[in-house]
Parts: structure tokens; C-alpha cells; sequence
């Protein structure tokens, strides 16, 4: 248990568009991208595919086909759509981005090195890349850590999150992060948690996500205030190893994803008091009402322990039935 | 100077990441001088290595990166470079709170992968100056190409050409040695003896358990001194590492020295078994390759002169050059000597003893002690016979040196 405190955990970031300077996509690209920010992922790639029958070398096609790829879990084909984009395109830096996280994906960490390497020979300031290759650098890092201390390879569960950017066409110049100047190769940002890339949503897009800021009252709806509060409750209960306050905040009515609850509980209870020091934080809220009792919360789960740092994009329901606001689903978009 | 992983973040703040990548480096550590002096061209992990280590105590991370990616790619199982491939790799991603192990330096595997770093950083910059021999090796003669110097405490193995009977050092090699060190006694004490052994011979890898590695050159330990002062225990070898390590820990055998693979089939040209001395010191001192060595000129007078007194058949003075606690290698005490060698000499009307191929040895772990290895050839009106005699020349009180012990092996 003590090495696996030494796991690296990261979350790599998927390039959702490649920058064609001055080229607009075409409508049918344009389309596809719609389905796919719906959701539609067969429709966008039916969509693409026809497109690219009569326009095989689009690039811009040819990349979003590779991200609907990536959606349906056809991440052998996503590989090769982007490789190809390498060797047709090799100045674009975002199939080699991409290309590096599906290597990561499939645990090729030295592959995705290399290809983000590439990609940041022709954009030095590409800052998505910089994030990645320090993503990798990490997940190599415990790679070698586990190797030099002769461990199991197959113990090193460096986790890796999929996250990805729905902003298309970055632009010209759309290499720089975000209000950050002169990133230069080999000073990789540190704050690889930085929200905005999280921002997007494979469903409809909610309003985008601001800094990083811990749940506060959202407008309108006068329960969303003992919502978030409840939610924060939750949290902090989580973080601080409280089961039994962690548990209470599940409604009877709560049903696992599988296995019984009383199953659910013992793992729970497991899980929240193990880790030695754990944080817990519900980001960006986004509570919409149901019915009358119920309201849906869409949030950012920032959840950093000894092992493991990790955000996932988490939908809970909860209910008032029983007087308080309690979690009676729980669900990672 | 390469900074410290970032002070900020959760993990950091609990666990505490004391050792850095610098920490590594300079933790405990003398200080690498900016002028490390690097073997030229060398391609052994090792130069590779220390060139990154070079890079980073220059500041340059990126080309030790590099340099330890290209290392870890050639020998994956090099666990000391992965430790730094990894801290490198750690302070450049630049993310927080990855946690190193160096943090624990309770865990027994940091610890001997820190006491391989000090091993080698310490050959780096305290190895032998240039020029310079072993003061253990008075004399080699022509018939050995090659000899083999270990310096237990130090993780070394140096091996020393002898071309026109000067000697050249034209290798060195990180070892690792028993558990318990050296100075062995005991069967299961787990120590490496210390002492001069000759390779008697080799076994490749394909004959021995995997453990073995690349093969293994067996030593004859004990030797006669050794028998003298009653030590037990067999099987010291000199042999190689499983395939699943580049190399062991400075202190981790049962009593055998350990190399490398590579370093062990790079002994395969230059080892002949039965022949090649193996001298196992708790202590090297290197001297300027043309000092004069003043004990080496008093012994081979003194062997001469003894060599003489023998071939005149002036018994009595042929005896007086054994020292009263002499033993034969069969058991004989000094006076029980006397009686037979007096004996044997009235027999005879003249005789004739010859010795060629010297060697002299000054013992390492002893005070005044020379072991004079050499062929000799004996004729007498009634017997003739040659065989390789181990010899050990002890200086007495009075400063005289004489024979404490002698075995004759059949050549």
C-alpha cells in the first residue's frame, strides 16, 4: 500500500480541433460537429464518413472523424485517423496530441511521448502538449520509480482520465494557454488541473466553467442553495473520512450502479476511510429540477488522495423526500 | 542547479519530498566537481550515467533526460538509472506531489540503490589517479597478461594488463560483494574473503542456475593462508547477475564478488583459468606506476639467496631463511621440517633448483606479508620434478624476512 502512494494519476486532454489557419470547415464538418456535441456519435461519423468519400484529404474531416472515433471506443481507428493526420499534415501539433493520448490511453507512454514531442518541435508554445507531455512525464515517472524498486509493473496503476475540449479551432493563435505567455518548452505549466479544459460536456454544453471554485448558491431556484450545500456536505464528509456522514448523505431510495447496496456500502466504507489523506471538492454545480422533489446536479468532482488525483464530470440526483436533500443516483457522465 | 520538485500541493505537504532529485545528488554526498572527468568515448552504463548526473549538476536537465531515456531504453534493468530517470522525469513534468521514493529512506531497495550511487559516484571522483598501480602487486610475470585487483569497500574491480612487465590498469568494473562485507572467516559468515586467489576456472551461464548470469569464474578459496589461519567456507566466485537485474547492490552476495553480465564476458578475453591472480583487498593503495618498490628488490634478493643455499645443499642455511612457526602444507612443523629436509639432503649428491615466472604479492589484510608464487624446477642425482610453489614471506621483528608457509601444486 505504501508504493502505491507513489502512483502518478493525470488527466490527459484530448485537442478536440485542429487549428487550419484560415480555413473554415466545411458545412458538412461543421454538421458533424454539431451531431457530435449532441451526443450523436454515429451520426456524426455516418455524417463524416459520407463527407470524406468525396473529400478524402480534409483534414479538418479526417480529425473529427478521429474524435468520433475516440467517443465510440474505436480508439485502434482513432490511432491510425491521427497518425495518418501526422504524416499528411506534419506541422499540425494536435493529431500528434491526440496520437499521444490514446498511446498514453493504451498505457505506450514512451509512444505518447514522442508524438508530443513532435508536436511541440513545430508549436513550442503548444500549451495543451506541454500539459500532456507532463502528464506522461509523470506516469513515466512512476514508471521508472517502479522499475528502479523492482516492482510489479502490473502494480503501477497510473491512472489516466480522458478529458476533452469541445472548443473547436484553437486559431492561429491558439497554441498559448489561456491568459499565460511565454510558456517555453521544458517549463510545462504545474497546474494540470486548471478547469477549462474539463468545460466540455459530450452532452449540451453547460454554461462554461469558471475558475475553480468551491460549490456556491446558484440563481434562481430557491432549493439550490440547500442543494449545493447538501452537495458540499457530501463532499466534505468524503474528504474528511466521515463514512457514516457519507453515507447519510444517500437517501434509503439510492440504488448502486450494481450489486446491492448493502454491497455498495461495505466498499464505500472501505474506500472513503482508506486513503491517508484525501481531498474532496464539487466544482462548477449545475443543479436543474426534475420535479417537484427532485433535482439533477451536474458538477466537476476534483478528488486528489496520496495515490491518486483524478476530476470526473459527476451527475447526482437527489431528493427531498425524506426532509433533507439526499443523493438518490449517483452517475459519471 | 536543478531545482526541487515544486513545495506546493497536498501530497507534498504530507509526505514531505526531502529528497529531491538535488538530494539525490548532493544528499550525504561529496560534491561532484564541476570538472567530472569523464571517460572518453566510454559506452558503458556507467559513463552514461555519470555524464547525466554531469548534466544535471550542470543544470541541464533536459540533456540528462535524454541521456538517461537513451540508458534506460539500452538497459532497462539498471535500477540506479531508472531512480534518476525518474526524478529527472518527475521535477521536469512539472506536475505536483508526485511522490519519490527517496522519500522513504527507510525502504531497503532505496537504500542500496543509494549505496550503488555512492559506489560509483565515489570511483568517479576518488577513483585511482592516472598512472597509477596497485601497491599490492610487487611483481607479475610475464606469463600472466592479466590480473584482477578487487577493492571490497570501495564496489571495485579493477584489471591490470601486463605488457613487457609493466603493468597497465585497462579496466574497471562496479561489483557488488557479500552481504556482510568482507574479511571472511567462517562458512555462512557472508563475507567476501580477503585475500590472493587465482582464477582456477569458468563455468558459462548455460551450465549454472540463471542466478549465475553470464557465467562464473570459480576462486581457490581458502588458500594455503587461509588454511593457516583455519577459515572455512568454499564456493567464492567471481560470476555474473539474473537476467532481471543490470546489477546487484553494493553488499548482497553470500561471499562471492558479482559483475555485470557484460563486465563479466568481458573478462571471458582477458581471465585465464587457472592462471589469472585474484587479489581480494580491503584496501587499495595506488601508487605512481614507476615507484620503486624497495620490498619487491628485498624479496626476490632474498628468494635468490635462498635459492641458492638449497642448490649448495647448505642445509642449515637453507633452513634459516623458515621461520620458527613455519608450516609445510602437510602438516609438518618447523622442527619436524628441519629433521626431514636434513635427512633428505644427506641424500643427495648434488642438486639443482631453478625458479622462473615470479610473482610477488604484498598480502592484503596483513601487516608485512609477500606471497611469491613461482614455477620451480628441481633436479637432484635421484629426482627431478617441477610444480608451482606458493610461497609467504613474513618480515620479523628483527626485519629479516622469512618462510612461514609453502605449498607445492603440481603443474
Amino acid at each position: 500500500m505504501n508504493r502505491n502512494a507513489r502512483r502518478a494519476a493525470a488527466i490527459l486532454l484530448l485537442a478536440a480541433g485542429a487549428a487550419l489557419p484560415a480555413l473554415a470547415a466545411s458545412p458538412a464538418v461543421q454538421e458533424a460537429q454539431t451531431l457530435l456535441s449532441q451526443g450523436d456519435y454515429k451520426g456524426a461519423l455516418d455524417r463524416l464518413d459520407r463527407y470524406l468519400a468525396s473529400s478524402p484529404q480534409d483534414a479538418e474531416a479526417r480529425f473529427s472523424r478521429g474524435l468520433v472515433l475516440v467517443k465510440l471506443n474505436r480508439s485502434d481507428e482513432a490511432i491510425k485517423v491521427f497518425a495518418d493526420l501526422t504524416r499528411d499534415y506534419p506541422q499540425l501539433p494536435e493529431p500528434y496530441n491526440n496520437l499521444a493520448v490514446l498511446y498514453a490511453q493504451k498505457g505506450d507512454y514512451e509512444k505518447a511521448r514522442d508524438a508530443l514531442e513532435a508536436a511541440l518541435a513545430t508549436h513550442p508554445a503548444y500549451a495543451t502538449a506541454h500539459e500532456n507531455l507532463g502528464d506522461i512525464y509523470s506516469a513515466l515517472a512512476g514508471s521508472a520509480y517502479n522499475r528502479a524498486l523492482q516492482l510489479d509493473q502490473g502494480n503501477q496503476a497510473v491512472r489516466y482520465k480522458l478529458s476533452l475540449i469541445n472548443q473547436l479551432g484553437n486559431g492561429p493563435g491558439g497554441y498559448a494557454p489561456a491568459g499565460t505567455t511565454g510558456v517555453v518548452p521544458g517549463k510545462p505549466k504545474t497546474d494540470i488541473l486548471a478547469p477549462a479544459p474539463v468545460a466540455a460536456a459530450p452532452a449540451p454544453a453547460p454554461a462554461p466553467v469558471p475558475a475553480p471554485a468551491p460549490v456556491a448558491a446558484a440563481p434562481a431556484d430557491t432549493d439550490t442553495a440547500a442543494v449545493t450545500d447538501a452537495l458540499n456536505a457530501w463532499a466534505a464528509a468524503w474528504a474528511s473520512k466521515d463514512v457514516d456522514g457519507y453515507l447519510a448523505s444517500y437517501d434509503a431510495a439510492f440504488k448502486p450502479d450494481s450489486g446491492s447496496r448493502a454491497q455498495w456500502e461495505a466498499q464505500r466504507r472501505e474506500r472513503v476511510a482508506k486513503p491517508s489523506h484525501i481531498s474532496v471538492r464539487a466544482l462548477s454545480p449545475q443543479v436543474s429540477r426534475i420535479d417537484a422533489h427532485h433535482v439533477r446536479v451536474n458538477f466537476i468532482q476534483d478528488y486528489a488522495s496520496d495515490a491518486v488525483n483524478d476530476k470526473v464530470k459527476k451527475t447526482v440526483e437527489m431528493s427531498n423526500s425524506s426532509g433533507s436533500w439526499k443523493i438518490v443516483r449517483e452517475s459519471i457522465r | 542547479m536543478l531545482r526541487s520538485l515544486p513545495p506546493a500541493g497536498r501530497m507534498l505537504r504530507r509526505r514531505g519530498l526531502r529528497c529531491s532529485l538535488a538530494a539525490l545528488v548532493l544528499g550525504g554526498l561529496p560534491l561532484l566537481s564541476g570538472a567530472l572527468e569523464l571517460p572518453a568515448g566510454g559506452n558503458k552504463p556507467e559513463d552514461d550515467l555519470l555524464q547525466a548526473v554531469g548534466a544535471l549538476r550542470g543544470g541541464d536537465s533536459a540533456t540528462a533526460l535524454r541521456e538517461l531515456q537513451a540508458l534506460v531504453q539500452r538497459e532497462p534493468n539498471f535500477r540506479l538509472a531508472q531512480l534518476l530517470y525518474g526524478q529527472v522525469l518527475a521535477e521536469r513534468s512539472g506536475v505536483p506531489g508526485l511522490v519519490s521514493p527517496l522519500a522513504d529512506d527507510q525502504d531497503p531497495h532505496v537504500r542500496e540503490l543509494l549505496d550503488e550511487y555512492r559506489a560509483r559516484i565515489g570511483e568517479a571522483q576518488n577513483g585511482p589517479p592516472a598512472d597509477t598501480l596497485p601497491s599490492s602487486i610487487l611483481r607479475l610475470s610475464a606469463d600472466h597478461k592479466f590480473a584482477i585487483v578487487a577493492d571490497l569497500p570501495r564496489s571495485r574491480v579493477y584489471v591490470l594488463q601486463n605488457i613487457d612487465g609493466h603493468l597497465h590498469q585497462v579496466r574497471d568494473y562496479y561489483a557488488s560483494i557479500a552481504r556482510n562485507g568482507y574479511g571472511k572467516q567462517n562458512s555462512g559468515d557472508l563475507r567476501t574473503p580477503v585475500g590472493i586467489y587465482r582464477v582456477t576456472g569458468f563455468t558459462p551461464g548455460v551450465k549454472l542456475p540463471p542466478f549465475y548470469g553470464a557465467g562464473a569464474y570459480p576462486l581457490n578459496y581458502p588458500n594455503a593462508w587461509d588454511r593457516v589461519h583455519g577459515r572455512t567456507g568454499s564456493g567464492i566466485w567471481l560470476h555474473g547477475v539474473p537476467s532481471t537485474t543490470y546489477v546487484r547492490p553494493p553488499r548482497a552476495s553470500e561471499g562471492c564478488v558479482v559483475l555485470a553480465n557484460a563486465d563479466l564476458t568481458d573478462l571471458k578475453s582477458l581471465v585465464v583459468p587457472g592462471m589469472t591472480p585474484v587479489v581480494l583487498s580491503d584496501k587499495v593503495d595506488w601508487l605512481p606506476a614507476d615507484t620503486v618498490s624497495k620490498q619487491r628488490d628485498e624479496l626476490i634478493k632474498r628468494i635468490e639467496n635462498w635459492r641458492n643455499k638449497w642448490s649448495a645443499l647448505n642445509t642449515e642455511a637453507y633452513l634459516s631463511f623458515y621461520g620458527d612457526d613455519f608450516h609445510t602444507d602437510d602438516g609438518m612443523n618447523k622442527s619436524q621440517f628441519v629433521v626431514y629436509k636434513r635427512h633428505v639432503n644427506q641424500g643427495k649428491r648434488h642438486i639443482d633448483v631453478q625458479i622462473r615466472d615470479l610473482d610477488l604479492f604484498s598480502y592484503p589484510g596483513e601487516q608485512n606479508l609477500v606471497l611469491a608464487e613461482f614455477t620451480q624446477e628441481y633436479r637432484s642425482d635421484n629426482y627431478t620434478t617441477s610444480t608451482r610453489k606458493e610461497q609467504y614471506w613474513r618480515r620479523e621483528a628483527d626485519g629479516v624476512w622469512k618462510i612461514v608457509r609453502e605449498e607445492n601444486r603440481a603443474l
